[in-house]
């Protein structure tokens, strides 16, 4: 006797349009991923327990300076700081950030809040003392100093 | 006879696109970090000008303590002045301190709590912070509990670091708007609707001065800042100790 073969239900889930999930996704990656700001100088931050470091809110207008030696370690050498993508000498940073200051006041109406000091381990206070002082004179009194989580990092 | 000569198919195999597919996928949202910017806030003292003159802290409200470089990463506090009577004493020569050492924390953290600002001081500080989180000008609401009634606000204090580290030796002051409020506790005016609208904390009036050898690193400040911050001080002044003797 000859049986009839029974119609089986194709197993295959349709693949044609898998290539374009992975593409969207793809894009959709591309489009969204924000690389972190690396244009600082390359420094060693120092540690601190979390419980005397805050974060600073989003609605805050603030202005990271980067400040190293040239030579980290030998204080004979002169401490260069970058702030956004120019490097400049210690003396002028306050002036310059003062000036930041005035832009954002003419421009967009914004008071310049808090000043984010992100210095190697390594400067000497003398250079850090001279900065603050710098800043008094500037007028500019909120800032913050960024160190990392003690235990954390390298 | 026909034969079906067997056909090189010229179809790739898709069959594990949707795995790749995933695993990106997978990764991406596991490798995902976003970068939070953490530090020591720090408030310079205004600048001096003709009109105001350097005010000079009281010494009993005074501890100065010169900081300098022990070695690579270590750091090492001489107690020039203290309040007298107190825990801690003007060091001998040659009487450093580890930063560390538990006895000139607990020393810091006695005479900071000793000198914890009364309630009004506080109060007087979360008001203006209250005045300017709501954008009004200064002087609009005569006093705290009017501010309260009129915004409609709730009084909450959050516990500080210092009561957990004092148990029940941690002064407390009890507030008719807030209750018991401790030394470091945080006063907070909150919203129902927008939740914490102004918060102020309880500090101490005592003031740190801290000299720092010209040469000393940066790392050093850091963790004298560290130091006395974790032991209740907040008002800080941060200058160079001249070398003695000269130099360059």
């Amino acid at each position: 006797m000859k049986f009839k073969r029974r119609m089986t239900v194709s197993g295959n889930i349709f693949t044609g349009t898998m290539a374009d999930i992975v593409f969207l996704l793809l894009v959709f990656f591309m489009a969204t991923t924000i690389f972190k700001d690396d244009s600082g100088l390359r420094i060693r931050f120092p540690q601190a327990h979390p419980q005397v470091m805050s974060e600073l809110g989003k609605e805050n207008l603030t202005v990271a300076v980067w400040l190293k030696q040239l030579t980290p370690g030998d204080d004979q050498t002169e401490v260069v700081s970058r702030i956004g993508d120019y490097d400049l000498p210690l003396d002028q940073v306050a002036e310059q950030l003062k000036r930041l200051a005035d832009k954002f006041w003419r421009e967009q109406n914004k008071r310049l809040d808090v000043i984010v000091l992100n210095a190697d381990t390594r400067v000497p206070m003398e250079a850090m003392v001279t900065l603050f002082s710098d800043l008094r004179y500037e007028e500019l009194y909120s800032i913050q100093f960024n160190a990392q989580e003690l235990g954390s990092g390298i | 006879m026909r034969k079906d000569r067997p056909r090189a198919s010229g179809a790739i195999p898709d069959a594990s696109m949707s795995d790749i597919a995933f695993l990106l996928l997978i990764f991406f949202l596991v490798t995902t970090t976003f970068e939070v910017q953490k530090g020591i806030s720090y408030q310079l003292p205004k600048k001096p000008d003709e009109q105001t003159e350097e005010v000079v802290i009281d010494e009993t409200n005074r501890l100065v303590m010169t900081v300098k470089q022990w070695g690579l990463g270590s750091y090492v506090a001489l107690i020039d002045q203290a309040p007298p009577g107190g825990p801690l004493q003007r060091a001998r020569a040659g009487e450093d301190v580890s930063l560390e050492d538990p006895t000139l924390q607990q020393g810091i953290m006695t005479l900071a709590s000793e000198r914890a600002e009364p309630m009004s001081a506080t109060a007087n500080r979360l008001l203006s912070n209250l005045e300017v989180a709501k954008g009004v000008p200064s002087g609009t609401y005569s006093s705290l509990s009017s501010a309260v009634q009129a915004e409609n606000l709730t009084a909450i204090v959050r516990s500080g670091l210092i009561r957990e580290a004092m148990g029940s030796t941690v002064p407390v002051v009890v507030d008719p708007i807030f209750g018991e409020v401790a030394f470091g506790d945080t006063l907070v005016l909150a919203d129902a609707r927008q939740g914490d609208i102004a918060s102020a904390v309880r500090e101490s009036e005592l003031v740190v001065i801290l000299k720092f050898f010209p040469d000393c690193d940066y790392e050093g400040m850091i963790a004298a800042l560290d130091v006395i911050r974790r032991n209740g001080v907040s008002r800080t002044g941060i200058t160079i100790q001249e070398r003695l003797g000269g130099g360059v």
